[in-house]
């Protein structure tokens, strides 16, 4: 089911009278100037274009309001979620969260425990997940994304093809504008910094979104660097120069997990961290965009609580849904989970980037089995959720328009304010029918229109 | 904001260094290359394998066209599409403080020679190419801010543009004006770069030598 609204029928209404062959201008564009997403399929890495569609979504500016509101509430809770919880832990005492969900996350991080961060910012860009419900009307989340979020630089770069291209439909439809982004982050990394020039640590050029970090470098004026690039005297970090001077780096947006950036806090064998780089930012001498330790907020066991952590630090109902979820950790959950498992989403929250998620109506009865057991055995390893009948978004694929399942991932930036980006990353699903619109999988972009 | 090109990490100035590098030797293999398979045609069979052998390189073909192939696809790592292929990896790593332009003609030679028949390339459309590689020379150093980032990239093309004629013409004499050249682009980047100089009386193998160091006043590898 594919969603209307006036603005579409007025795109709808300049797209069908313009020449269709414009078209392949935009996909010239990104072939060109390779705005590539890339994967690794069967142990080979693939350097492809990232598929887009013509089409644009678009949110009337009016629902788009809301959800900017909705979306710094969350934010800013989660925020404040990060700094008790390396802290106080006073949600845990106060009993709004089982202990027993934050400390048996991997993503936790005691080891950062009592470590303070520049502005107590911790939730410096987030990548939240959203469809549009199609039973209700509303905008439900589905996930929260506070580690290492990508995409932004896609729609950055498509719509500055598309106002070329297309340049009617920005005439004659009152189109929110985009390219603050880059600006609200440059501000951001400014305002966090401990006091040095700004950096963008990159795991290198097979990152299936090096593009990205490149792109978002160069737009906000950092230095675009790899783990060797750098070196930590003392308890500082600095960007060894061409000609031996060494410079000092004070905000670092990292573009690689936690796991990797310091292979003598993290992961040992991690060639593409910095050695020595969790102490810098352990002793306060450098803004980690974003900060160590984040995961244990965007982990999908925590994810049920989020409404409740907005009652508990803002006093505030939570303006935007979380997806109706259950944790089989409780035994009401668990009896529920199993005897419904055949109409549920069953997600592994220690994997990301749309792996571990497993229909459960796609599944044969003895893997259903298999399942239970696997859930009554490891019940904090997975949360359950209702299937949700989201809106399709039209896609135009080979000469005609199709529906395709899809969803938008939001970017809010925590700098002086909290900041929700007039735009997003809108990911469809190439096949139809297919639930799983994640770039990794696959997946394709369009641009995402905020119309009045 | 920080300026593009201001604070460049040892691994950007060795890159930049080298898209000048490949690029100019991709220039002169494809001019030469053009030149040597219209020879190859009807004027000196062998033209093809002298033409390698100066580069320390051996070849085989049976006719023009296959020179030429060879040429564009499979003379190891001389050939077209690998130094296309060498230049676009430093310039893919290079995104950020590249023009996007310059990025986007690197890319379209590529894309052109990968998407080509390997077995029946012609000259006409290597020359298409350099065209493009014109283009992309006049975005570098038409700037109006002519940078490190430019400069750079310069100092591997002029580097590379003395070595690979002194390989092939062996002559001291044409690269005087190119000595000139890379001891003002070398002092602008580091004005402690020692020009090089007294030339006279070493053989082509110690130029070279000495033209291929001279990076290391540029770039402080071991910093």
């Amino acid at each position: 089911m594919t969603e209307k609204n006036p603005q579409l029928d007025r795109f709808f209404e300049i797209f069908n009278k313009l020449d269709k062959n414009r078209i392949s201008d935009l996909k010239e564009f990104t072939n060109k100037f390779g705005i590539n997403f890339n994967l690794f399929k069967d142990g080979s890495f693939i350097e492809r274009s990232f598929p887009f569609d013509v089409i644009p979504r678009i949110i009337p500016q009016d629902e788009f309001k809301v959800l900017e509101r909705g979306l710094q509430q969350r934010v800013k809770a989660l925020n404040l979620f990060l700094n008790d919880i390396y802290s106080d832990q006073k949600i845990i005492k106060d009993g709004i969260i089982p202990s027993e969900f934050v400390f048996s996350s991997k993503a936790y991080r005691p080891e950062f425990h009592g470590v303070k961060t520049s502005k107590n910012i911790r939730t410096h860009i987030s990548g939240i997940d959203l469809v549009k419900n199609s039973v209700n009307n509303r905008w439900t989340i589905l996930e929260d994304n506070l580690r290492v979020p990508s995409g932004a630089s896609y729609p950055l770069s498509i719509r500055q093809a598309y106002r070329k291209v297309y340049p009617e439909m920005f005439e004659q439809m009152n189109i929110e504008k985009i390219r603050f982004y880059p600006n609200k982050l440059m501000n951001m990394m400014n305002h966090v910094s401990t006091g040095g020039i700004n950096v963008v640590l990159t795991p290198g050029r097979y990152n299936s979104a090096f593009y990205e970090h490149a792109y978002l470098a160069k737009q906000t004026g950092a230095v675009l660097a790899v783990g060797s690039d750098l070196e930590v005297i003392g308890d500082k970090l600095y960007l060894k120069s061409f000609n031996g001077s060494k410079t000092l780096v004070g905000a670092m947006y990292r573009r690689l997990d936690d796991d990797f950036i310091d292979p003598l806090e993290f992961h040992p064998n991690s060639m593409i961290g910095v050695p020595g780089l969790a102490n810098v930012y352990r002793s306060g001498n450098i803004a980690l965009i974003n900060s160590i330790g984040n995961g244990i907020a965007d982990d999908k066991g925590i994810y049920y609580f989020v409404p409740k952590m907005i009652k508990y630090y803002l006093n505030e109902e939570p303006i935007i849904d979380n997806a109706p979820t259950y944790l089989p950790y409780f035994a009401d959950d668990m009896k529920y989970v199993l005897e419904n498992i055949e109409k549920l989403v069953i997600k592994d929250v220690a994997e990301a980037g749309g792996y571990g998620v497993l229909f459960g109506y796609k599944m044969s009865s003895v893997q259903l089995s298999d399942l239970k057991e696997v859930i009554k055995r490891e019940p904090r390893r997975f949360i359950a959720q209702e299937l949700i009948e989201f809106y399709d978004v039209e896609c135009f694929m080979n000469g005609e328009i199709v529906p395709r399942k899809s969803d938008l991932r939001c970017y809010v930036v925590y700098g002086e304010d909290i900041y929700v980006w007039t735009n997003g990353l809108t990911r469809y699903a190439l096949e139809s029918g297919n639930y799983l619109v994640n770039s990794s999988q696959g997946g394709g972009f369009k641009d995402t229109w905020i119309v009045e | 904001m920080q300026t593009q090109g201001k604070y460049l990490s040892i691994r950007s100035a060795d890159g930049l260094y080298w898209i000048g590098r490949y690029l100019q030797r991709f220039e002169i293999i494809a001019k030469e290359g053009i030149k040597t398979f219209d020879l190859v045609i009807d004027v000196d069979k062998d033209a093809g394998k002298k033409f390698f052998n100066k580069l320390g390189r051996e070849i085989e073909y049976k006719d023009s066209i296959e020179f030429f192939s060879k040429t564009v696809y499979f003379i190891e790592t001389s050939n077209l599409f690998y130094l296309i292929d060498q230049a676009r990896e430093n310039a893919t790593m290079l995104r950020d403080i590249l023009d996007e332009d310059a990025f986007m003609f690197i890319n379209v030679i590529y894309t052109a020679l990968k998407e080509k028949d390997k077995k029946n390339i012609s000259p006409k459309a290597i020359e298409e190419l350099i065209r493009k590689l014109d283009s992309f020379w006049g975005r570098i150093f038409l700037k109006t801010q002519h940078g490190l980032v430019q400069m750079l990239i310069e100092f591997g093309q002029t580097v590379e543009g003395i070595d690979m004629k002194l390989r092939l013409f062996g002559d001291l004499e044409s690269i005087m004006y190119d000595i000139q050249k890379l001891n003002t682009i070398g002092q602008a980047i580091n004005s402690t770069f020692s020009p090089v100089k007294n030339l006279e009386g070493l053989t082509i193998d110690s130029v070279i030598y000495k033209i291929n160091s001279c990076v290391n006043e540029i770039i402080r590898y071991e910093s």
